[in-house]
């Protein structure tokens, strides 16, 4: 009797296991499956916003979480220049952008391989919107801006590419087995810049018609002005005249009369920004920090001295430009906060002022406040416009916008900065090219203007042996126009993505 | 006291049938007889410590196939013993004796007051005859006659009974008023020590049939471990067990057999039969024995979890009979085994002028010699520190209950200040006999754990000597010109970070004998635990350059809660000479865990020094917070066949299935089956005349395991990766992004292991020598891969695929030698070693390399096709240039590369040095893992040491990238010794100084790599039992004394070659294996001891 009481609780004992058959299924927890990500028009939102996010990349200490490690901009367009010099501990602090400011350049270079990555995450998320939004029952204006957002962005991505590494692989949807790419030419990869920018610039309003609340998304004149790059770039100057004159004459922006506000917090809405990627400390939940304050910060004021203009770049502005003063900053300098300026270990003498967070800015104590990185401003599009227009013989034009770009300089001292009237197009030329390096002077061009200029090995041996500096030394011609592409994508790609020449 | 010893070689199930002997020899041992009729028969002998088992055996034996009978008969009358057959016991007793002892007054003055009679049985009811009844406390004792009466004299009311049966729990009676005591006895599994854990069941050792190994409470039990891997280190062959900090209450890195997988390859523990249990949660005083399941036959029972191997721990259980009490008490202090010599100030500040000049920079010391010694940071940061361990146990029980109690509390300083590890802990088994055929039990841990968690070592290493570690006027110090102006003394004091684990453990059980040969087990286990961290950073201003005006906290908060059950029927059958055990099952397992993260800022100034400030409620700023929660279940079947003919030929088959909720719907099944065969060589006849042979078991085997560990929980589905923001409108709005960051594969499977395992154990000599040898080759498929794509497809999460094999192969050896001498004079030594070899034979990823980044030096690690997981990668160097000259001559390495640099070999001889030049380097995993113990007790003493060690491995030294060269950090003394200073040091192996570094002499290359290789004296330990009389009755006390990784010989340099995985919580550590960026040193302790038992 006994027995088979025992038997028949074994049995149940066995019986009961086997029929939990649904243990093995189990929904993911505190987390959204992809299939039900794109269903709403909040989820449009979400999926646009997170296609921005890599933009905040810009430093190698913003390790954005989801975002990539970063397009440091700093080090490509000011350090591999001669207007700036790493700085920092010593030369192996960072030693990757050591190796990029002496153009010794190794295939794993961090710098090269964060930008890469950062830039193509950017360009995956803008990808993804495309791909996915089209479905979702939502505004359909709404829906056609947020594709045309995605498309600049996808623009401005593959820009920031293809001047850093050249022709590189063209990625246009999100289909992931697709991807056996190899290197499109440069001009592809151009024509496809333009293709999107121009679709964008259709559709995205002007900034004079954005809500407040959409600021700082892509506008119809951030997509005209990048139009205008892109053909800078490519040396269609005709086309570069077209599109930056677009947005000269669109009237929507004008030269902010207060150069060196433009820069700080105060002056995040000025009407000279075009194109400016959004920065906020709140100290909240979800800070989008910008460490460059920090990185740029004087070691005597808890930064880490990094990105020190150099001596060539304070000798390069005319006499009593008071440009100079708002770009740069020295030993005992009286500084916006009225603080004495103590520039810490640089070597050079000077610190970059636009990046200077004076202490009404500084969130928490640190300098990690949340100043936005302006990237396209009039000031850029007015420079760039005389270089196109010179180049095709509108010389008035060109005189025309040089000059405004001065008088706003001089800011009503007429013994400064007095107007240009040189007609000869080399003469010219060579007036214009020095204006921009001073116009926009840190603010991530310069090294991408003298290669596109065609004179970067020139420039920059010159600035090696002035100084007596291995910085700059190493720039080989046909091999330094470029950098090296990440080490790991070749090998990943088996062979088929070849490395640049030289490298 | 107790007079009987016992020996017991084999145990062989009830069996009556009639039995033959075949066997011949003259002048046998009497130990060779017993063993010959124990191999041929399902007889098992019972004697006690009167009888000199090797003494010889006058005269000639020959037997042909006689009788059992028979030849009891005929050994009875050769010899000066009496052999008795019952049941299936044979009992050899002198001639002499039958009834052995004569009665003897323990106190003359009080005569036998009673006299007591009664029968004795076993469990079925039997009649148990030679059972020793003894009153307590004296010699008077009787044997149980041929129908287990007996009849015994005792001294008064008060006496008590001692009833001891070789086989049996040795139970206790006391007299009362009693006149008959009839004691039913019962099968004592503890003193079948040859009987040993294979999963979900057990089996004599001597019937394995896969490779398993063993190590036993005793091999441990007076040794300084806090966590039970420490105590595997070094005994068994086959396991490489690394400690990957030194810190207390770190974890350890083991590994069964190499590693089959770039994922998680730990293996699986299962305590007590709970697959759940973190080995970190185990108190190694309260384990009895460890069982490593190495090769597949014997691990496939685990299927799915098994690929890494099995731990199988059991923890001590309660024996019927008398209570004990122990008490164990050790304390003893910990130092750092060594430091790394370090430039000293002075030199420090000349090399670091030295790199400035050759980048083109000024100097920054104007007067070097100055600056005299300058402060060794290593001895600021270093302590020596104690070390206390209290554990109390108690364990006891009747023939129906029984009971094993333990409670104890470790508490251990670091040698590194401001770390330390403190564990309360208790246990409680128990299992009770509700009738003859149901049993229920539980086995029950709770154990809390504090932790301080250190800032490491490396930070003292890299600061400047110059800085003292506090000024005179008692303030932190600091350089105000240096930028190496780090005071690790500093952070030490400020840094607090702790972490609390309190976890229970256990599970509950009952056994159910349904019919005869039938047993039914169901078990429920739990593991039930909260981690809690706390980092608080305080307010605190150490120089104008280092402060912190915020003080801000971090709590984050783990809670996990693991369940399983399982069912097993058991049967066992013996038909003939054909024996049949076998085994079903289903097991279901489930995971759930939680994690929440607070974070606050802005918290009162004087919570730096007020704890009970530090909570977020008082956070001003900055409030922060996340959450998440994850869970997978396992559904499980499971099955085993042992049968063996005769004692002769064995098989064993095992099969699992396996369902996992981890893997999508395409794969949700997996399934396991092995088989493995023996054959006792040993009992052949052709053997039957190598007198020295005592056993030989030839066996193999073939199994096929999985594993799913390091899978997240949901890899099959494509999850959205929230909060990734941006901010938009002229307030700076910040908007919730999100974006599936990863790639799903609802393909993804289980990672395979089919390994091949073929060896054999030997016991010779009489018993004096032992070895177990074994060979295997395992081939993992289909392992789980988080493949690198190309960057350019956006995916910032590498995809899991099943996409890698890899193959290890290698043999192990144990080998034993353990003898006594007739003074007294016990001794054995025994060795182990193991060789392995890593493969990777295919990666699917279109079969390029997955490389890893190692620290600052580039991508050091590579595993490719045709190498082991994780080798070394970089570039060769080829000496120091020493003109420009042979800069020139040489392949163009960079514009910059000067006399001073090292020269790199242009290994495909294209005239530059580029990426193309790269090769692997070095192995980091050792070519042989080895260990031996060794022991010696005579009398009242024990002595015994143990060894560990690797060799031929390589060590990436990564440290080098800060502490020889290109930097403003720290300077070792190699660096100031061996430098390049000019074409006068040709000898130089270190570049030269320069913080520039444009020859990038600090990539990854071979000027990284040291000799791995190295010999530990793990444990030297004496001890003294202290005679009884001194205590009389009242208790057994012994102190002892020992010293923990008394000594190390290696050629490495730095703190220790002994490293394990550089970062266990991430994937990537998997693929950072022996690499030193300076982890917690494993610390060298010396304690004394003292135990009691009652």
């Amino acid at each position: 009797m006994k027995n088979r009481l025992y038997f028949i609780i074994s049995l149940f004992g066995f019986l009961t296991v086997g029929c939990s058959d649904d243990i093995l299924e189990k929904e993911p927890l505190a987390a959204i499956s992809e299939s039900n990500a794109y269903l709403t028009e909040l989820d449009a939102q979400r999926a646009l916003t997170a296609a921005y996010q890599p933009l905040t990349g810009n430093d190698f200490s913003n390790q954005g979480e989801w975002g990539g490690r970063g397009y440091i901009h700093w080090i490509f367009g000011n350090v591999a220049s001669d207007d700036t010099e790493k700085g920092g501990e010593s030369a192996a602090d960072q030693l990757f952008a050591q190796q990029i400011q002496v153009f010794s350049i190794a295939t794993d270079n961090d710098a090269t391989t964060s930008g890469w990555e950062t830039e193509y995450i950017g360009i995956h998320r803008a990808n993804m919107v495309l791909d996915n939004i089209g479905d979702i029952p939502m505004d359909e204006a709404l829906k056609a801006r947020y594709m045309a957002e995605v498309k600049f962005l996808r623009a401005w991505y593959y820009s920031n590419l293809v001047r850093t590494f050249g022709g590189v692989p063209l990625v246009l949807n999100s289909e992931l087995e697709a991807h056996d790419l190899s290197r499109s030419s440069k001009s592809d990869v151009y024509d496809q810049i333009i293709k999107d920018l121009l679709e964008a610039s259709e559709i995205l309003p002007d900034e004079n018609e954005q809500a407040p609340e959409d600021h700082g998304r892509a506008t119809k004149g951030a997509a005209l002005a990048y139009l205008g790059k892109a053909y800078l770039y490519m040396e269609d100057f005709v086309n570069a005249e077209k599109y930056f004159g677009d947005v000269i004459n669109s009237g929507v922006y004008s030269l902010d009369p207060n150069y060196y506000q433009m820069f700080t917090r105060e002056g995040e809405n000025s009407s000279e920004h075009i194109f400016q990627v959004q920065h906020v400390n709140d100290q909240g939940s979800f800070p989008v920090v910008n460490w460059l304050g920090v990185t740029m910060g004087s070691r005597a004021r808890e930064g880490w001295g990094f990105n020190l203009p150099t001596q060539d770049f304070v000798d390069a502005f005319e006499d009593g430009d008071p440009r100079l003063w708002h770009t740069v900053y020295k030993n005992g300098d009286v500084m916006p906060d009225g603080e004495i300026a103590n520039v810490g270990n640089s070597f050079t003498g000077y610190l970059n002022k636009k990046y200077y967070v004076p202490d009404f800015e500084r969130v928490g104590g640190t300098l990690s406040a949340g100043r936005d990185d302006i990237y396209m401003r009039l000031g850029k599009v007015l420079l760039w416009y005389a270089e196109a227009a010179n180049e095709i013989g509108k010389t008035e034009a060109a005189l025309d916008a040089l000059n405004a770009v001065r008088a706003r300089a001089r800011n009503g001292n007429a013994n400064v900065l007095s107007d240009i009237t040189v007609t000869d197009k080399g003469e010219l030329r060579k007036i214009i090219w020095h204006e921009q390096r001073v116009e926009f002077g840190q603010e991530f061009e310069r090294f991408f203007e003298l290669v596109r200029q065609k004179r970067a090995g020139e420039v920059l041996r010159a600035y090696a042996e002035t100084y007596d500096t291995s910085k700059g030394s190493g720039f080989v011609d046909g091999v330094n126009n470029v950098l090296p592409i990440p080490q790991s994508e070749i090998n990943l790609s088996d062979g088929k993505i070849e490395q640049n020449p030289g490298y | 006291m107790n007079k009987i010893l016992i020996a017991l070689f084999f145990y062989v199930p009830l069996l009556i049938s009639p039995q033959e002997v075949l066997f011949s020899a003259t002048n046998p041992s009497l130990k060779m007889v017993i063993y010959e009729i124990e191999s041929q028969t399902d007889l098992k002998f019972a004697y006690g410590n009167e009888i000199d088992i090797v003494r010889k055996l006058d005269g000639k034996y020959d037997f042909k196939k006689d009788d059992i009978k028979k030849v009891i008969k005929e050994l009875s009358n050769k010899t000066p013993y009496t052999f008795t057959i019952v049941r299936n016991n044979l009992t050899i007793t002198p001639d002499s004796s039958p009834i052995v002892r004569p009665k003897k007054k323990i106190n003359p003055e009080q005569p036998f007051q009673m006299q007591v009679e009664g029968n004795v049985t076993d469990e079925n009811g039997m009649p148990l005859p030679s059972v020793t009844v003894q009153e307590r406390g004296t010699n008077n004792g009787v044997l149980t006659d041929f129908d287990g009466n007996y009849n015994i004299e005792v001294s008064s009311a008060e006496s008590v009974l001692v009833f001891s049966y070789i086989g049996m729990i040795t139970t206790e009676r006391t007299v009362e008023e009693n006149t008959t005591i009839d004691v039913q006895m019962e099968e004592d599994s503890q003193a079948l020590d040859e009987v040993i854990l294979v999963g979900y069941g057990t089996q004599r050792r001597s019937d394995i049939t896969g490779a398993i190994g063993m190590v036993d409470s005793e091999e441990f039990e007076d040794e300084p471990v806090t966590q039970i891997g420490e105590a595997l280190q070094g005994k068994i062959s086959g396991l490489q067990v690394t400690a990957n900090s030194g810190a207390p209450g770190s974890g350890l890195m083991v590994r069964v057999r190499g590693v089959g997988t770039l994922n998680n390859a730990d293996p699986l523990y299962v305590v007590d039969g709970n697959p759940n249990v973190d080995p970190i949660d185990l108190v190694p005083d309260q384990v009895k024995s460890i069982q490593v399941l190495k090769s597949a036959s014997a691990a496939a029972i685990y299927g799915a979890q098994g690929a890494n191997g099995v731990i199988l721990i059991t923890t001590k259980q309660g024996k019927a009979g008398k209570s004990t009490l122990n008490i164990n008490y050790s304390s003893g202090l910990q130092e750092i085994q060594r430091y790394v010599p370090m430039a000293n100030a002075t030199q420090y500040a000349i090399l670091y002028n030295e790199g400035l000049a050759a980048a083109g920079e000024d100097p920054l010391y104007s007067d070097p010699e100055s600056l005299g010694e300058g402060t060794f940071w290593q001895k600021e940061i270093t302590q020596v520190a104690p070390l206390t361990n209290i554990m109390v146990s108690a364990s006891g029980g009747s023939e129906t209950s029984r009971y094993f109690f333990s409670a104890g509390y470790q508490d251990q300083d670091g040698v590194i200040k401001g770390s330390s590890f403190n564990r309360s802990s208790l246990r409680i088994n128990s299992s009770h006999d509700i009738t003859p055929v149901l049993r229920v039990g539980q086995n029950l841990s709770a154990n809390i754990s504090n932790r301080e968690n250190p800032i490491g070592l490396a930070s003292a290493l890299t600061a400047n000597p110059e800085i003292p570690a506090k000024f005179p006027d008692g303030s932190w110090g600091y350089s105000p010109t240096s930028l190496n102006s780090q005071n690790p003394a500093a952070s030490i004091y400020y840094n607090h970070n702790d972490t609390k684990r309190s976890v229970v453990n256990g599970n509950v059980y009952t056994d159910i004998t349904i019919l005869k040969d039938f047993e039914f087990r169901s078990q429920y286990n739990f593991n039930i635990g909260f981690v809690e961290n706390i980092d608080f950073n305080p307010a605190y201003e150490i120089s104008p350059q280092s402060f912190n005006i915020n003080a801000s906290l971090q709590e984050n908060f783990n809670k996990f809660k693991e369940t399983s059950w399982a069912n097993t029927l058991n049967y066992t059958k013996t038909a003939g000479k054909h024996n049949f055990d076998a085994l079903a099952g289903v097991t279901i397992e489930e995971s759930d865990t939680k994690f929440i993260r607070a974070y606050g800022a802005g918290l009162p100034e004087n919570a730096t020094i007020s704890e009970e400030l530090r909570y977020l409620d008082l956070s001003t700023q900055s409030a922060s917070i996340a959450g998440n929660a994850g869970s997978y279940g396992i559904l499980s079947y499971l099955g085993r066949l042992n049968y063996n003919f005769d004692n002769s030929y064995f098989a064993t088959i095992n099969f699992r299935a396996d369902g996992s909720s981890k893997f999508g719907t395409n794969n949700k099944w997996g399934y396991f089956p092995s088989f493995s065969l023996g054959w006792k060589i040993s009992q052949e006849n052709f053997l039957e005349n190598v007198g020295w042979m005592d056993n030989l078991m030839l066996r193999g085997g073939w199994g096929q395991l999985g594993n799913q560990s390091s899978l997240p929980n949901y890899a099959f589905a494509n999850l959205v990766t929230p909060n990734i923001n941006y901010a938009f409108g002229t307030d700076q709005e910040v908007y919730r992004g999100q974006i599936a960051a990863g790639m799903a594969n609802p393909d993804l499977k289980w990672e395979t292991s089919k390994e091949v395992n073929i060896g054999f154990d030997f016991r010779g000599f009489d018993g004096k020598v032992t070895a177990t040898v074994d060979w295997y080759n395992r081939e993992t498929s289909d392992m789980l891969l988080r493949v690198p794509i190309a960057a350019y497809t956006g995916i910032q999460d590498f995809p899991y695929v099943n996409g890698g094999n890899v193959t290890n192969k290698g043999f192990e050896v144990l080998v034993g030698f353990e003898d006594a001498t007739s003074g007294g004079l016990q001794y054995g030594i025994s060795a182990n070693m193991a060789r392995n070899e890593n493969e990777v034979t295919a990666l699917s990823n279109s079969g390029s390399a997955i490389f890893q980044d190692i620290g600052f030096s580039g991508q050091g690690s590579v595993t490719q096709v045709g190498s082991p997981i994780a080798s070394f990668w970089g570039w060769e160097t080829d000496g120091i240039f020493q003109t420009a000259a042979e800069v020139d001559a040489h392949a163009f390495q960079t514009s910059g590369t000067a006399p001073g640099d090292f020269r790199y070999k242009d290994l495909n001889d294209d005239g530059v040095i580029d990426a193309d030049d790269q090769a692997i380097i070095g192995n980091p995993w050792p070519e042989i893992v080895y260990g031996a113990n060794a022991f010696l007790n005579y009398k009242n003493f024990g002595f015994s040491v143990n060894l560990q060690g690797v060799y031929g491995n390589e060590i990436y030294n990564e440290t080098k990238f800060r502490l020889e060269g290109a930097s403003f950090y720290g300077y070792t003394q190699n660096a100031f010794d061996n430098r390049w200073t000019g074409p006068e040091t040709p000898n130089a192996t270190v570049p030269r100084m320069n913080t520039g570094d444009r020859n990038n002499n600090f990539r990854s290359s071979d000027f990284y790599l040291e000799d791995g290789s190295y010999l530990r004296i793990k444990n030297i330990q004496l001890s003294y039992k202290i005679p009884e009389r001194v205590f009389s009755d009242l208790a057994t006390v012994s102190v002892y004394g020992s010293v923990q990784n008394a000594y190390t010989f290696t050629k490495y340099p730095f703190l220790d070659p002994e490293l394990g995985a550089a970062s266990v919580d991430k994937l990537d550590g998997t693929l950072l294996i022996g690499v030193d960026n300076i982890t917690y040193p494993v610390p060298r302790i010396f304690t004394l001891g003292v135990k009691v038992g009652l």
